[in-house]
């Protein structure tokens, strides 16, 4: 994951990173509302089969065409990014809350637990995260659980990490030896000094962590072992388009622009918010 | 005597081309051959950009503004191209020679990489020619150390790699840039030995860059003293230091202790500093700070004149009269103390 | 570094491997432990005694204490004995030795596309830092990583395979040819996403090693042309990359799996998403085995690579 973020890390670029945020949220805000009124948007209901109107192609009646039992696929892409995001984000966010436990664990504990937890990490940073991930799903049963508990086990290490060495850091720093001897506890010091200064980059992991969780979300899905249905998910609806590649392309290649929209907005918020932490 | 080479009017300009700063303006000197030559000032005078531009070598967002660089051939001053000067004429000794030497090359091939692709030579003929270079800048052991890295040297060892990778290309101007000043002491001095004799051996021309007028004296011939980019004073070491020309050159030399500057005195120093190439006054670019300065210094056009009874060319407006009778030059040289001398 | 120091060096972190290994097996080992369900009651179906289930246990060896369990499991791994599939007509063995080649040449592949694409575009892009070539191809860099590889697969087979006819829709082939043809595609689709990492780190190396004092130094001694750019530019800014070479077969080792099933080749990765489908417990055991290993020497590999390449990598 670590590898990911160099890219977006390069340079401190001009500007102060606002357009850049706001543009980025607006357009997940937009996805997510859209996803909520999918029927009335495009006049469609996203459930509704038709095999009369088996594989149309994209017109100004059906944005993205229909699928092979006649469903609008615009209908379906907005109706599943009310899957998609809120467990993209949900992905993101319960690792980046773990890896700050244990990396605050790891940073406090000298001796084995830390030593432990630190192992731990290297082991997992090492390992191929698809394959981590569909082993836990095969471990745990498929569905948004498994997804959850493996993009948590994958993504933890990059906080803990970044916590850890904050915490390392702080400890030398003459004002938590003070507020230590001062009495405050470790809770204390860690919510006062230690989080306030790895909490910012930490959710610049997060946010540039979101286009991952939602890549192996749909990946699992795509490979049968996420979303199953009735539940509609990109990926899942690419996996059901392939078959009919050949003459209907549309059914599986429009949701993957819907998760290319996504990573953009995405890349636009951690780039934005970036530039503002830099400053 | 025909120079071997010289630099007129050099400008360097950074930034963008409607607001250039030019952190060097008509900087000049000329060094004659077999000749040792200081260029010495603070940092952010210009030195080392100054010497960088003789290689054509500005780190990145510096260009050449302006100037003419020539090259003594076959009798006659010429203006040359930087690919050719590198290759022979000019040899080039860093700084830094934790940093100048690339990390990933074995010494004798480091040593030799430029005349090696110039002159095809086999990997052979390259490493003996090495051995002997590094035999040569007093190497201890010099066919073992061909085959090391870098980092297996301590630092006055690989200043000797990069005097002999400099001396590779067979030059007849050695630059060095403050080659002792990241060195330890006693390195120092075995570095400046060496390259005292190899330019005696060898009858090479060298340019000290350096802010160590200590160096200066020991080493060098001739001097050019440069103030906020450009040339304040030249002349003959000896000259300068014991007389010198320019309110500025004083005051430096006044700062630099001798071995007999009582030790519980301050060194005395110039008022102020020097400005930066963003806020450098009009007209002569010393004046703010000088004890001697006239309304008119502001007024000054740069150039460097003759010194009426001196050998040394100076940019003072007022070096008829502060450096014509006698009285009035020792009222200006006197703090020196006799130890300059 | 002497060739003696190498050799030491290669062999110590050969060792240092071992325990690495031993925790990776007893993980996969642990799995057979945490799999909801008896393994007996699998075997023998719902409608077994208890008694029947016993006989199978003794059978299975699961009556034994763990840790005798570990050591018998280590020796059947020992002998390449990793069980047979859910329908019991294939050797594990077997499905692993005939989806590895696949799964190579699906790497080697991708890798030569990867180093390919990211040298081209790093070159291009350290010409002028920040120039609009580099703008745009960071731009670019940054999209690639967020396109999924499968997606993009599906691309590639309905925007060049189908309209053009020069690749095959799916599947591997039986020559060297067809082989190379059929990896074509899947390994560009991977390269896409892995591309853009060694590309920010090529071209941050070559930036670095132009503004360096020994790129000047060696100007300065008249090295120039194609010697300056290869001993005093692209040795050194392949340093970095050659570090995050683990990290990055690894990526595509990951995307490989995915990547396999969107256009049908039989390598590793389809059969660990397929053995996951149909919860076939021994292959998917098998197959985390194969690829915990492959890792480990992967950064094996890539430790001594750097080793060599820099000098400076403690011995």
């Amino acid at each position: 994951m670590a590898l990911v973020q160099v890219l977006g890390r390069r340079r401190a670029r001009r500007g102060s990173g606002a357009t850049a945020l706001v543009t980025g949220a607006v357009l997940l805000t937009l996805l997510l509302a859209a996803s909520f009124a999918a029927g009335a948007l495009t006049g469609h209901d996203p459930a509704l089969t038709d095999l009369t109107a088996r594989f149309r192609p994209p017109t100004a009646e059906h944005w993205f065409g229909t699928d092979q039992l006649g469903r609008d696929v615009f209908a379906r892409v907005l109706v599943a990014a009310g899957t998609d995001l809120p467990l993209a984000l949900l992905g993101a966010a319960v690792p980046a809350v773990i890896g700050i436990v244990l990396g605050a664990l790891a940073g406090y504990a000298r001796g084995w637990i830390g030593t432990a937890v630190m192992r731990l990490a290297d082991l997992i940073q090492a390992f191929p995260s698809y394959i981590l991930l569909i082993v836990l799903v095969f471990l745990l049963g498929p569905g948004a659980g498994s997804f959850l508990v493996g993009a948590a086990v994958g993504a933890w290490v990059t906080y803990a990490r970044l916590v850890r060495g904050v915490v390392l850091r702080l400890r030398e720093l003459d004002y938590v030896r003070a507020a230590q001897a001062a009495g405050l506890g470790h809770t204390r010091v860690l919510l006062r000094h230690v989080l306030p200064n790895a909490l910012p980059q930490a959710v610049v992991y997060a946010a540039s962590d979101i286009v991952l969780a939602l890549s192996y979300l749909a990946a699992l899905s795509y490979l049968g072992l996420g979303i199953q249905a009735p539940g509609i998910e990109w990926g899942q609806m690419i996996a059901e388009g392939q078959p009919f590649l050949r003459n209907q392309w549309w059914v599986s290649v429009m949701p993957g622009l819907a998760i290319i929209l996504v990573g953009v907005a995405v890349r636009l918020i951690a780039g934005g918010l970036e530039r503002r932490l830099q400053r | 005597m025909t120079p071997v080479l010289r630099i007129t009017d050099l400008v360097l300009e950074t930034g963008t081309a409607d607001a250039p700063l030019r952190p060097v303006s008509h900087a000049g000197f000329e060094v004659a051959h077999g000749e040792a030559f200081g260029l010495v000032g603070e940092s952010g005078s210009g030195k080392s950009l100054t010497l960088r531009a003789v290689t054509g070598l500005l780190p990145e967002g510096v260009r050449q503004a302006g100037g003419t660089l020539e090259l003594e051939r076959d009798g006659a001053l010429r203006p040359y191209r930087f690919a050719e000067a590198r290759g022979r004429g000019i040899g080039m000794v860093f700084q830094e020679p934790m940093t100048a030497l690339n990390p990933t090359m074995r010494i004798g091939d480091l040593v030799t990489a430029g005349p090696r692709a110039r002159h095809g030579w086999s990997r052979r003929t390259a490493r003996s020619r090495a051995v002997d270079l590094l035999a040569e800048v007093g190497m201890p052991d010099p066919a073992a150390q061909a085959r090391m890295w870098p980092h297996q040297l301590s630092g006055g060892l690989r200043q000797r790699v990069m005097i002999a990778m400099a001396l590779a290309t067979e030059p007849s101007v050695l630059l060095c840039d403050e080659p002792t000043t990241a060195l330890d002491v006693a390195v120092q001095d075995q570095i400046l030995r060496l390259l005292h004799r190899i330019r005696v051996e060898r009858g090479l021309s060298i340019v000290f860059v350096t802010h160590d007028l200590g160096v200066v004296r020991r080493l060098c011939d001739r001097v050019a003293v440069m103030y906020a980019g450009q040339v304040v004073e030249t002349g003959t070491v000896d000259e300068v230091f014991t007389r010198p020309t320019h309110p500025y050159s004083a005051g430096l030399l006044r700062s630099m202790p001798t071995p007999d500057t009582p030790r519980d005195r301050p060194l005395a120093a110039i008022p102020g500093g020097q400005p930066g190439a963003a806020d450098r006054p009009e007209g002569c670019r010393f004046a703010p700070r000088c004890a001697h300065a006239l309304p008119a210094c502001a007024g000054l056009a740069h150039t460097l004149a003759e010194v009426p009874g001196s050998p040394s060319r100076s940019a003072c407006l007022r070096v008829a009269d502060l450096g014509g009778p006698p009285l009035d030059r020792k009222a200006l040289v006197s703090p020196l103390g006799g130890g300059t001398a | 570094m002497t060739g003696r120091g190498r050799f030491w060096f290669v062999g110590r972190r050969l060792l240092q491997a071992i325990p690495l290994t031993l925790v990776l097996l007893l993980l996969v080992f642990a799995m057979l432990k945490v799999v909801p369900g008896d393994p007996a009651l699998q075997v023998a179906g719902p409608r077994a005694s208890a008694a029947t289930l016993q006989a199978i246990r003794v059978h299975l060896g699961l009556d034994q204490p763990v840790w005798l369990q570990f050591v018998h499991y280590l020796g059947r791994v020992a002998t390449g004995d990793l069980g047979t599939t859910a329908t019991g007509s294939t050797k594990v063995s077997t499905l692993i030795a005939s989806g590895t080649p696949v799964t190579l040449v699906l790497l080697a592949v991708s890798t030569v596309f990867t180093v390919v694409i990211a040298g081209a575009t790093a070159l291009l892009a350290a010409r002028r830092p920040d120039g609009l070539a580099d703008r745009l191809i960071n731009v670019v860099a940054a999209f690639g990583v967020g396109v999924p590889t499968f997606w993009l697969g599906i691309v590639l087979l309905a925007g060049v395979a189908l309209p053009t006819g020069a690749f095959p829709i799916g599947g591997w082939g039986d020559t060297p040819a067809t082989v190379l043809r059929a990896a074509v595609l899947p390994a560009l689709a991977l390269s896409v996403s892995v591309a853009p990492v060694l590309m920010a780190s090529l071209r941050s190396g070559i930036v670095e090693a132009r503004r360096s004092e020994y790129h000047a130094a060696a100007q300065a001694a008249g090295v120039r042309g194609w010697t300056l750019t290869r001993r005093f530019v692209l040795r050194n800014a392949a340093v970095p990359p050659v570090s995050l070479l683990a990290a990055l077969t690894t990526l595509l080792l990951s995307g490989a799996v995915v990547v396999e099933s969107t256009f049908g080749l039989p390598g590793l990765g389809l059969s660990l998403t397929q053995a996951a489908q149909n919860r076939d417990f021994n292959v998917i055991q098998g197959l985390t085995l194969v690829f915990s290993l492959a890792v480990v020497a992967v950064n094996l590999v890539g430790d001594v690579l750097v080793a060599l390449l820099d000098p400076r990598v403690e011995v």
